[in-house]
């Protein structure tokens, strides 16, 4: 029986997010880092992992080896398959010159070392990855081994290999669960692509670790439109052996998604935890918090903008905004499409404020003369060029408190909700925020999520 | 028929409007937030300040993003292609005060915008001092 109350795991992007996560690190229930962060920052992961997760904080963590990135993908610009490994290149200063040459990252330079022969190999040769490399058995254990030990052990060798924090290294706690390597499985050979995740998660599972084996399946958004792969997910991967498994479907954005997919996704949520796995959204929202009456066991996500991440990184884009999360519609919208509506909300006081739009700590502490101060969540300073205005750091840093507190107390009381309660808020939400002209077009996701969660 | 491809098409038309009617100082992608207003234009004459937002064909986006210009102006319009005028639902244009435009040859305002009820005096003095600097 799944616990009711979903698991909420924020998922470290950067050093730049520690301060929220550290701040709210009580309230979860559990952070997920990536291999790339663990590998490009070692020192300050492995101790921020031992304050948050050690005996005393106790909070569950997860590495996620990243193993995708040596697989081949499809670019989005082209439209063309990639085998060139070229997103996981980055343009570097050649020392002592003005021009750039492109490279790995060191980060995956130094998960090919870890993660053995296979990608080193992939990485000398400029060549990643293919759904047929995974055929000799012996070969898919030693990218198994190297994969889980890298999981279990490198936060341990990193406090080893300082004299001056190696008496730490007996603290270091084991993650949560262990990831089986993965692989995108892309649109061109999606089928192969499976049937390879699955031997790697079969070959996972049999190792008898102590620790829960998850594996994580990662496609496009439109396998869930797949019913031959959607068939396969159901009946073939529960035989892996794995305790768990995290979806991630690139470019599945909940509250832009339509309908079938939404169903979709529920249905497969419902039949692999019908099948005993826990099962966990990587990239979610809300809509999975509600999934968890259909048996998600969690739901992880960034600590500002991360509900959703495409496989194949966008390149060449601004960092974005970050908006001002709206409770009542469960979505980040701009302060003033909110602001815009208030007067036909009935908001003209702190008080109508905190009663009809949020009453965490930091809109309280921030929306206190009037209304108006809830600007505060979009104020601006002029660029570098002075051409155009953007978001201060502290407005961004509010927004993010605003939204992670939020994301905490929906997870804490969607336990008491039902379905039909979770569906009614959903209209309560249409016919209130979100019938508002300046919002309506944003408001689309709840009668489709409404319909889906049914 | 004038027929136009791109948004900034219909730029001059609207900004020769503009001007006639003495909105003297206009400033292009005025930002407003997130927001790239289309034209903010400002009559000194008149005390009044004008933000429109140019679309092709997607109204209802325009007008989304035209009542959130009433925030920081007096007035707010949408202006489109004459041509492109026909599955526009008047009425909510005149229930929430948005002003539309329709452009062809010249420029006809077909639903005059009403006096924004919910402008904000920081907002809008922000607006207007942005466009005298960048002036």
């Amino acid at each position: 029986m799944t616990d009711p109350r979903p698991e909420l795991v924020l998922r470290l992007g950067s050093h730049a997010e520690k301060d929220y996560v550290k701040k709210v690190s009580q309230f979860l229930d559990g952070i997920i880092v990536g291999a790339n962060l663990l590998e490009s920052t070692p020192g300050a992961t492995s101790s921020l992992l031992l304050s948050l997760c050690g005996a005393k904080a106790k909070l569950p963590y997860y590495i996620d080896p990243m193993t995708y990135a040596f697989g081949t993908y499809v670019d989005r610009a082209t439209g063309e398959l990639r085998d060139d490994l070229d997103w996981i290149k980055s343009d570097q200063k050649v020392t002592g010159k003005k021009e750039t040459t492109r490279e790995f990252k060191r980060s995956y330079v130094g998960l090919g070392a870890a993660f053995g022969s296979v990608f080193q190999s992939a990485l000398a040769g400029d060549q990643a990855l293919t759904a047929d490399r995974f055929t000799n058995p012996a070969e898919v254990a030693e990218i198994v081994a190297s994969v889980l030990d890298y999981q279990l052990n490198r936060i341990r060798q990193e406090f080893e290999s300082d004299p001056e924090f190696r008496e730490y290294t007996g603290t270091v706690p084991q993650p949560a669960a262990l990831f089986a390597p993965y692989f995108y499985c892309e649109p061109t050979s999606e089928s192969q692509w499976l049937t390879a995740n699955l031997k790697l998660a079969t070959a996972a599972a049999s190792r008898g670790s102590a620790i829960p084996v998850h594996a994580v399946v990662c496609a496009d958004r439109d396998v869930l439109l797949n019913s031959e792969f959607m068939a396969r997910l159901v009946a073939e991967l529960p035989t892996t052996g794995v305790a768990g498994v995290w979806l991630w479907f690139s470019r599945f954005v909940e509250d832009e998604a339509s309908l079938p997919h939404l169903q979709s996704f529920r249905r497969l949520v419902s039949e692999l935890n019908g099948a005993g796995l826990k099962v966990y959204n990587m990239h979610g929202g809300y809509f999975s918090l509600a999934l968890s009456k259909h048996g998600l066991a969690g739901v992880s996500h960034g600590t500002g903008y991360g509900e959703q991440k495409d496989v194949v990184p966008i390149i060449g884009q601004s960092i974005p905004t970050v908006r001002y999360y709206l409770p009542a519609l469960y979505k980040r919208l701009g302060v003033p499409d909110i602001e815009r509506a208030f007067p036909a909300m009935g908001v003209r006081t702190p008080a109508d404020f905190h009663e009809k739009v949020c009453d965490c700590a930091v809109c309280t502490g921030l929306v206190v003369n009037s209304v108006q101060d809830f600007r505060l969540f979009g104020e601006t300073q002029p660029s570098a060029s002075k051409k155009r205005a953007v978001q201060t750091p502290a407005a961004a840093q509010r927004c993010r408190f605003h939204f992670l507190i939020a994301r905490i107390r929906e997870r804490n009381r969607i336990a008491a909700l039902s379905i039909n309660d979770i569906q009614a808020e959903f209209d309560t939400a249409r016919d209130g925020w979100g019938s508002q002209p300046s919002l309506e077009g944003n408001a689309s996701h709840l009668m489709k999520w409404r319909a889906a969660i049914g | 028929m004038l027929t136009f491809e791109r948004e900034a098409h219909l730029e001059d038309p609207i900004t020769r409007h503009l001007k006639g009617r003495r909105f003297r100082m206009l400033f292009k992608e005025a930002p407003f937030y997130d927001y790239r207003i289309d034209i903010f234009a400002l009559s000194t004459a008149q005390n009044r300040c004008v933000a429109v937002e140019l679309k092709l064909t997607k109204w209802r986006r325009a007008f989304e993003q035209a009542l959130v210009y009433q925030l920081c102006a007096d007035y707010a319009f949408v202006a489109m292609p004459k041509y492109a005028l026909t599955r526009v639902p008047l009425d909510l244009f005149r229930t929430h005060g948005v002003g539309l435009i329709a452009v062809g040859g010249r420029c006809h305002v077909v639903i005059p915008a009403q006096l924004s009820t919910v402008v904000c005096p920081t907002y809008r003095s922000g607006m207007i001092q942005f466009l005298r600097e960048q002036s």
